[in-house]
């Protein structure tokens, strides 16, 4: 057994192998009276693996995917949400970097990490983001994608940044709905009714109080600089 | 016709969805955007109201002719129907 902190939220996480407590290792905590309890079976993990294919019979990874979908399961009622993204601190701003996988984000967020002073990827892969009233904050994961890109730490997020490759940099502002069209495939799917209500709200909360675009970049240097520069100041309506 | 248990229709930021739930959700996760139109159909279908009522209201509610309305009816309903949501009509129904 061992305690989990994400989103400062104390999950204590028993049946885990030893391969996964070392994955999570950088968030790893002492364990609190107060942990919300999570268990991993090896049923669990069969169901897991038959569910969404894992690499060549990879049972590991089967695990680790399975554990994040439980912690995320087990925090959307705690006003958490797990997006699919890349969330940059620069200089105190938060950034999430959207889009498909392949489209650019990891690379977008190490050309911010070279060009841009005070930047720093959060979590390369899926941060989990706690709805807190009128802030939306962006912590670190365990589940930071390949390249492991992550700290144990978290950013006040203000702008949505749903990335397409293109010849030349340029953003646009979205409107309401066409944030909500990209940002709901970013997001695991609700199954319950409880489920579906929670994650209702908790959409809503993050495009009331984030500032969506579209950025078509390019990939090099020059499409860091051009992210930070001049962005919109609201969604239009 | 009758909307197959397991759908729920949310409005999420202003926008209407339906989900699947439970064992629909294990059959085909997701979720399936929809316009103020079909949600209106939706709402009337799942509530069981027969057909000819839910296109009378239809046009009541969006000012289209009985045509117009009975026309949108059967486009999303088939669309439905290609997707699972509905089954066959219900003899209890018709």
């Amino acid at each position: 057994m061992f305690t989990l902190s994400v989103c400062g939220i104390p999950l204590e996480i028993h049946g885990a192998s030893e391969r996964c407590r070392q994955l999570c290792a950088a968030f790893i905590v002492p364990d609190k009276p107060d942990a919300q309890r999570i268990v991993i079976t090896d049923a669990d993990i069969g169901e897991e693996v038959r569910r969404w294919p894992q690499p060549a019979g990879d049972r590991a990874s089967g695990e680790f995917t399975l554990l994040c979908r439980k912690v995320q399961k087990a925090l959307l009622p705690r006003d958490c949400l797990l997006i699919h993204s890349v969330a940059l601190d620069i200089a105190g701003e938060g950034y999430l970097l959207l889009g498909k996988s392949g489209i650019g984000k990891t690379t977008l967020g190490r050309h911010c990490q070279r060009m841009l002073p005070g930047a720093r990827i959060i979590n390369g892969d899926k941060p989990m983001v706690l709805i807190d009233g009128g802030r939306i904050l962006a912590y670190g994961t365990p589940w930071c994608g390949k390249e492991n890109l992550c700290v144990n730490d978290h950013v006040a997020v203000r702008h949505l940044v749903f990335l397409r490759q293109a010849a030349a940099n340029s953003r646009r502002p979205l409107n309401r709905k066409e944030s909500f069209y990209r940002l709901i495939h970013q997001i695991p799917y609700p199954e319950t009714e409880p489920e579906v209500k929670a994650y209702a709200a908790l959409v809503e909360a993050v495009l009331t109080h984030c500032v969506a675009s579209e950025y078509g970049c390019v990939n090099a240097p020059c499409a860091a600089v051009d992210l930070v520069k001049a962005w919109p100041e609201a969604n239009p309506a | 016709m009758k909307v197959n248990p397991g759908y729920m229709l949310q409005v999420i930021a202003g926008n209407p969805v339906i989900v699947p739930l439970g064992n629909q959700f294990q059959k085909r996760p997701g979720l399936y955007r929809i316009n103020d139109e079909a949600a209106f159909l939706f709402e009337q279908l799942q509530a069981g109201a027969p057909d000819g009522e839910v296109i009378e209201a239809f046009a009541a509610r969006f000012g289209s002719t009985p045509a117009e309305s009975g026309a949108v009816f059967t486009d999303f309903v088939d669309k439905l129907q290609r997707l699972g949501i509905i089954g066959e009509p219900d003899a209890c129904s018709r």
